[in-house]
């Protein structure tokens, strides 16, 4: 065998090792963490909430030309992190859907004190509010209630104590809560469509 | 070189293929469809993605036996027509909204005089059904009757109406015949406050002017529950169907409220009451002249209930309750029978008292007391102006001896102020269930009260001194017995098919017994009547743009006595074949609104004997259609103004639905406004 047609041959192993890695690690870097079946679970929240959001009637007023959705976490919570990363992944599987014909896109936000900074500089309209938050969950709503942002929460007690809505499971169900207080408070509107379909926080 | 460029070339398709392995779909389906394929997510229902069963997605019902339950599992066959198809469908008047309910016909005399029909049998009396406004009747105390123009709501204020099909007197007592119409006033949720203000114009195809206004406040505390609505129509020359004469205009005004608060949770006190007026044509079945009359009807009820309680009990619930109804015209118009001069009322009281003996067994018990009391001119002397009493028994039991299966049985002993004897009826029903399908078999019976008319009526011609009317006080109470069948079924979450069949046997139809000149009075039928019918009823919903309700109905007359013209139940009275389409649908996050509804009838032809002196009609109804549609557009972003354009029409336009010749003709109108409206 001659050296060149070596060297082709080594290029080609070379070659398709370099792809079997990449493609490994490009797939786990952007793919969720977790089994698909948490995935599925998180893409079909995902998709609530975006459908929620068609439902919502004061969407036009406060979203620019497309609707951005945020998503923040705590950096120093492992479980906070990888929510995080399944939400993006969902929101990501997502970006052929359009809301009220406004396409979407996923931002992230990770929590720091210039939180509100940093969701205007990104042009976030609805925040999801990952576990692990819920000291900062008071400040968070500030923020987010200053900008008319329609907060997201992923635990049930930030919900009630001061975010718009979450959706959660049970008995292989989603349900919809929504904070009606905290909602007029942001003057966002609600169709009663999604209303009798949800869970209402007085 | 080329190694690297292989490698580049491979590193670029592998970073690919991990970008489409990562934003792969990642396997959530909703109704056979992929989420991630979806271009608008309002394509895609709510129900689905929440992944909502069937009995979620139905909700409950209180039409069905006066107790919340689930649709699903309802005892009876029930249509639902919710407060968006109400507001879309281009229906002014309830009873044009009901025309699309499978097994009910709608007929039309004048403006504001309909007729509704279920499952065959109302003929042109019209008081074979009970209609209940939030739970409080509003038929006649005169004769059970229903003014439809009296009902002091309009299509704009529902929240939801349910249409129960069948005997159901073992819940709703005397009248509940054919069925009962549940109107749900709209609400809000809690927290909440609603406030909404209508005015539309318009014309129609005769050249007369027409027009609606409303007004509706709803504020909700949660514990404390406000309620105040406002109506107001005109519906100007309206072209009668023969010799084109006008029929006189239509005018009606309402007003209705209510309070209900909670205490703890527990107790709730509501108090609900209504008044309504309304001037227009005196058409009827026994008044065969069009004049303008005068009708006023005053409601109000009071009620009580403690709800989860410790032990035995799960509610108990005492009520009070009372309307009157005023009818007058200028009687020197007439030359036979008109309404004029009537004072009539209507109260009662009741306790209700509901049971959870086990956890897979629940029972009811009830009472009501009524006092009825009618003062007019044609009821015989010795029987005007009297206090009437009469009363009511009531059980039930629900027993769910499997997850899937429900066995209800109802039984009621009545005594209406008209009658001298205790009737009885029941319902049984056992109905199996699944996550996305449930079937049901029902036997049940009802009774009609006999009307003062029927029971105790005198007429005295006022030109002749001739009695052309007398009541039969021994006229026993018609009986509906019925056997029925029905199903629903989703194949998918937003499909929805429900088929029913059911077989009547109809007893003691009460008969006009008369020679033309000679006095009218009313007896039984001997022979019984028997009924067989099918109705079906569809939805499909395409995400929030549309939303199709096909249904159905059919109805033929297996056996009946061609040779008495009864008052009820008469074949010819209703068209063999109904099917009618309804689509309703919101763009644009409900900035845009849009509803279309198309109908068709069969044939008809009414050989009836009406008026006094009686006179015998006979009139075709060629097929007849009927459509109606709304668009409503939010003009602006920031506040809840909507435009709307609503328009309705009967076909022909030189058609008539009704057997008379002074009915009125079909037409189109056409009405355009403005809508301020607060969810």
């Amino acid at each position: 065998m001659s050296a060149v047609k070596k060297g082709a041959v080594l290029s080609w192993w070379l070659a398709a090792a370099v792809f079997v890695v990449t493609s490994m690690t490009s797939g786990r870097a952007l793919a969720a963490p977790g089994d698909a079946a948490h995935s599925a679970a998180a893409t079909r929240k995902a998709a609530v909430i975006a459908r929620a959001l068609a439902y919502e009637q004061t969407l036009r007023e406060r979203v620019g030309a497309s609707l951005v959705i945020g998503v923040t976490w705590d950096a120093g919570n492992a479980a906070s992190v990888q929510e995080a990363k399944t939400w993006m992944a969902a929101y990501r599987a997502l970006a052929a859907v359009k809301v009220d014909g406004m396409s979407m896109s996923a931002a992230e936000v990770p929590y720091s004190p210039a939180l509100g900074e940093a969701l205007t500089k990104q042009g976030v309209d609805v925040l999801i509010v990952c576990s692990g938050l819920s000291a900062a969950v008071q400040h968070i709503a500030a923020a987010a209630k200053e900008r008319r942002i329609l907060t997201v929460g992923t635990s049930r007690g930030d919900v009630d104590a001061a975010l718009t809505m979450g959706v959660f499971e049970s008995d292989d169900r989603l349900r919809i809560v929504i904070n009606l207080p905290v909602a007029a408070g942001q003057r966002i509107k609600l169709s009663s469509r999604l209303l009798r379909l949800a869970d209402a926080l007085r | 070189m080329m190694g690297r460029n292989r490698a580049t070339l491979l590193v670029a398709a592998a970073l690919m293929l991990g970008r489409t392995a990562a934003a792969a779909p990642p396997g959530v389906v909703v109704d056979d469809k992929p989420i991630t394929d979806v271009q608008d997510i309002e394509d895609v229902g709510l129900a689905g993605l929440l992944n909502l069963d069937l009995e979620d997605q139905l909700g409950t019902t209180t039409a069905v036996s006066r107790t919340s339950e689930s649709l699903l599992r309802a005892a009876a066959t029930v249509s639902s027509i919710d407060s968006f198809e109400a507001r879309l469908s281009g229906a002014r008047t309830l009873p044009e909204l009901l025309r699309f309910v499978p097994g009910v016909q709608v007929s039309r005399n004048a403006a504001g005089n309909h007729l509704v029909a279920v499952r065959g049998t109302a003929g042109i009396t019209g008081n074979n059904l009970v209609v209940l406004l939030d739970g409080v009747p509003l038929n006649s105390p005169v004769d059970a009757s229903v003014d439809w123009d009296l009902v002091p709501i309009t299509p704009f204020d529902v929240e939801r109406i349910e249409v129960v099909r069948g005997p159901v007197s073992s819940i709703y007592g005397a009248n509940a015949y054919a069925g009962v119409v549940n109107i749900v006033t709209h609400d809000t949720v809690s927290g909440r406050h609603v406030v909404a203000v209508r005015g539309l114009g318009g014309g129609d195809s005769a050249g007369g002017t027409t027009g609606d206004a409303g007004f509706r406040f709803i504020h909700n505390r949660g514990w404390l529950k406000l309620k105040w609505l406002a109506n107001a129509t005109r519906d100007d020359v309206l072209q009668a169907g023969d010799g084109g004469a006008s029929s006189p205009p239509r005018i009606s005004v309402s007003s209705s409220g209510s309070l209900i608060a909670t205490l703890r949770g527990q107790h709730t006190f509501a108090l609900q009451g209504g008044v309504s007026g309304s001037r227009r044509s005196s058409l009827d079945q026994l008044v065969i002249e069009s004049n303008p009359q005068e009708r006023g009807l005053a409601f109000l009820s009071a009620r009580y209930e403690a709800s989860g309680l410790p032990g035995l009990f799960d509610t108990i619930a005492a009520w009070t309750r009372g309307r009157v109804l005023a009818i007058r015209t200028d009687d020197t118009q007439y030359r036979g029978f008109h309404y004029g001069d009537t004072d009539a009322a209507e109260g009662g009281a009741g306790l209700d008292l509901a049971f959870d003996i086990r956890k897979n067994l629940k029972a009811t018990l009830g009472t009501e007391a009524i006092l009825n009391g009618v003062d007019a001119p044609y009821i015989h002397p010795a029987e005007n102006a009297k206090l009437r009493v009469g009363y009511g028994l009531y059980a039930g039991a629900s027993y769910f001896p499997t997850d899937s299966l429900d066995l209800q049985l109802s039984v009621r002993g009545d005594r209406s102020p008209v009658m001298a004897r205790l009737t009885p009826s029941f319902r049984l029903s056992a109905v199996y269930h699944a996550a996305s399908w449930a079937v049901r078999a029902a036997a049940g019976s009802a009774f009609r009260s006999p009307s003062y008319v029927e029971a105790a009526g005198r007429f005295v011609s006022p030109s002749s001194g001739l009695i052309l009317l007398e009541g039969s006080p021994d006229v026993a109470a018609p009986r509906n017995q019925a056997l029925e069948i029905g199903a629903t079924i989703a194949p998918l979450t937003t499909l929805r098919v429900s088929p029913t069949v059911y077989l009547s046997r109809l007893e003691n139809t009460v008969a006009h017994d008369f020679e033309p000149l000679v006095r009218k009075t009313f007896v039984n039928d001997p022979a019984a009547r028997l009924l067989l019918g099918a109705e079906i009823e569809g939805s499909w919903e395409a995400g929030d743009g549309l939303k199709l309700i096909p249904s159905a109905s059919y109805i033929r007359f297996l056996r009946h006595d061609r040779g008495l013209v009864p008052t009820v139940g008469i074949p010819e009275q209703n068209a063999t074949f109904i099917a009618g389409l309804r689509a309703h649908g919101t763009f644009l996050n409900e900035r845009w609104g849009y509803g279309v509804r198309g109908m068709v009838a069969s044939p008809r032809r009414y050989r009836v004997l009406a008026g006094i002196p009686p006179q015998i009609l006979d009139r075709r109804v060629p097929t007849t259609g009927y459509v109606s549609g709304t668009v409503e557009h939010k003009v602006w972003l920031r506040m809840p103004f909507w435009l709307s354009l609503r328009v309705e029409s009967h076909l022909p336009h030189d058609a008539v639905e009704s057997p008379f010749p002074q009915a009125v003709s079909g037409g189109t109108s056409a009405l355009i406004g403005l809508e301020y409206r607060t969810e």
